[in-house]
């Protein structure tokens, strides 16, 4: 799943600086994340980084965009290419393998 | 050649007083800011549709009337309002609340009316005793200050000396309690000012060293203390943008920082986020010390000792600031009800007494949420409408000794539950309060830390513990805005004199590249 931001979002701009892939930009009415470049931290870090900073809990799975951990996987090594990131699959950089 | 004369790391509002200052004087300057929005901690922002709270910092509560000048805060545009109260300050019913007002012969008349000469001479005595810091604090304001040994071993005579070195080493309550020597009476009065003096040190009022925070709440500011920008605190970081770009300068926002570009160790200029190189003449950087040094520059490029005492500044500062929109005004009864008249209302604060903030420190530094959390809740829209809709209003409150280290997954629960018991509390003394609220907000430190990138959240840039202020901060021995490395220069709260929208460290930072600017 793909991370979407709700309309409870107040635009305080906690998550923009802290999307590793900068996926999420100020919208219309509030921030959004483009959903071809969230990766869901996988590679990274073992929870949503955008979730884990929003105040109000509106960075939320978007139950209509389901990806699997290697898809995400991909899609993170593709944005980070050559960007010098280090980008593996355990227990700390990937929700599906998360204690 | 470099591509700009100077870039400044933060659009916070000391970056932008940096800025504009060495615009004016010629320089071409870029400001670059990580978020997309001007002021840092020192902006307001429309949370909630057709509600405008200032986040972070509020009012300019520790002012200095020069600095508007020094500015040109007034030639670009920021106007002031003086509200008549600055707080009510209330606990037991049994007790008379404290009432700050702007007015010296209104304030003299409350404190006559409801707490008695002996009130009076007790805070004549505090502020008579603060002058010694003042003075020195006034002499040592717009430079970086003199060491703290050599001013208190030459100081004129003895009462001064010894002034100088309690102020250094006792606690609030040390200091307070000369002048309120029965800890029963004035309660209100002493829990006000020991609520000041634990602001931003983590420490309880009784701690020894928290006496310096009392000396520098009530004496970096002047009779411009406690003024409220019109359209927020925002409007302050607004007026500094519009100096700096009426003086050829820019600002880019969404621009994050990386690193510092060092060749034979000196900054050259900064690496973006996004690769991109920018170099300039000299770098300076409004971030606090930690983030500059170990972030964004690297512990490899300083001498060892500066690197570990940059990883020994603490940083420990748990608060909480809720954000809520009101459909109607709260209605204060019993004891409180006069609060309504005149809107004294519009900034009450619950502090019962010095002993009941010092068993909210013991349950912090435990980890645990108060069980009582003393707060302030502030409703600027009283005082500007135009920050609220008709009829509503812009309500925040701000409560200390949120738990500063928490347990990962913990820190949403915890914060419902210090918003609550703050919230309860209010509501006790105005039933209508919890049917009122119709958007909240909590908003913690660890959201200020991860938003604005400041060091464990903590708005002031380094507590303002006696290891941190003066000729100590950033570090000891330098304090003057320059670093180790060459062309790098500081210009944020994490300078002298410290945090509060003042000014005063940007503009210090920027006259010390001044004084030695070639071209």
């Amino acid at each position: 799943m793909a991370t979407m931001i709700t309309e409870e979002c107040i635009s305080c701009g906690a998550c923009e600086s802290e999307c590793p892939n900068d996926a999420i930009r100020l919208g219309e009415e509030a921030f959004v994340i483009d959903a071809d470049l969230c990766s869901e931290c996988v590679g990274l870090h073992d929870s949503q980084q955008c979730a884990d900073a929003c105040p109000v809990d509106c960075c939320v799975p978007d139950s209509s965009r389901r990806e699997s951990e290697e898809l995400l996987f991909e899609r993170a090594r593709k944005i980070h290419a050559g960007r010098g990131a280090a980008l593996e699959l355990t227990a700390s950089t990937s929700r599906f393998r998360a204690a | 050649m470099a591509d700009t004369d100077a870039i400044v790391v933060g659009a916070g509002h000391n970056g932008l007083a940096a800025a504009s200052v060495l615009a004016r004087n010629g320089l071409r300057v870029l400001c670059l800011e990580k978020t997309h929005w001007p002021g840092g901690m020192a902006a307001t922002k429309e949370l909630f549709k057709g509600y405008k709270h200032s986040v972070g910092a509020w009012a300019l509560l520790v002012f200095r009337a020069e600095m508007m000048k020094l500015l040109e805060l007034d030639k670009y545009g920021l106007e002031l309002l003086v509200p008549r109260t600055h707080y009510c300050v209330f606990g037991s019913p049994d007790d008379a609340p404290f009432i700050a007002y702007s007015d010296p012969a209104e304030q003299l008349e409350h404190l006559m009316k409801h707490h008695g000469a002996d009130a009076i001479q007790g805070l004549a005595g505090l502020v008579e005793y603060l002058q010694v810091f003042k003075r020195m604090l006034d002499a040592n304001l717009l430079n970086g200050p003199e060491p703290l040994e050599k001013l208190i071993a030459e100081a004129p005579d003895a009462k001064t000396r010894e002034t100088l070195a309690s102020v250094f080493r006792d606690s609030a309550m040390d200091v307070i309690g000369r002048f309120f020597p029965d800890p029963a009476k004035h309660r209100h009065i002493q829990g006000s000012l020991s609520a000041s003096a634990i602001d931003g040190t983590h420490m309880g009022p009784y701690t020894p060293g928290s006496a310096l925070s009392l000396a520098y709440h009530y004496t970096m500011g002047d009779e411009y203390t406690f003024r409220m920008p019109k359209g927020g605190i925002g409007a302050v970081s607004q007026a500094l943008v519009r100096a700096l770009e009426s003086h050829g300068g820019e600002v880019q926002y969404k621009t994050p920082v990386k690193r510092f570009l060092v060749e034979d160790g000196k900054v050259v200029g900064v690496e973006l986020r996004n690769g991109d190189m920018i170099t300039a003449k000299v770098v300076l950087s409004s971030l606090d010390a930690r983030t500059t040094f170990a972030g964004l520059l690297g512990e490899e490029h300083l001498p060892p000792a500066f690197a570990n005492a940059v990883r020994e500044i603490r940083y420990e500062n748990g608060y909480v600031q809720i954000h809520l929109t009101m459909k109607e005004m709260p209605e204060f009864t019993g004891s409180l009800a006069y609060a309504n008249e005149n809107d004294i209302r519009w900034l009450m604060a619950y502090i019962p007494s010095p002993d009941h903030l010092a068993r909210c420190w013991e349950q912090y530094r435990r980890g645990r949420v108060p069980e009582d959390p003393t707060s302030y809740m502030y409703m600027p829209s009283v005082l500007d409408p135009s920050l609220a809709p008709a009829g509503h209003t812009t309500c925040t409150f701000f409560s200390h000794y949120f738990p500063y280290a928490i347990p990962k997954g913990q820190h949403n629960e915890l914060k419902q539950v210090m918003a609550d018991r703050v919230i309860d509390q209010m509501a006790k003394h105005a039933p209508n309060f919890r049917d009122a609220i119709v958007d909240q907000v909590i908003l913690t430190h660890q959201y200020f830390e991860k938003t604005f990138g400041i060091s464990g959240g903590d708005f002031c840039h380094g507590l303002l513990h006696p290891g941190q202020m003066w000729d100590r901060r950033p570090v000891a021995g330098w304090s003057s805005y320059r670093t180790p490395v060459e062309n790098l220069y500081l210009c944020g709260a994490a300078c002298h004199p410290g945090p509060g929208v003042t000014g005063v460290p940007g503009y210090n930072g920027a006259q010390e590249v001044l004084k030695t600017w070639h071209g």
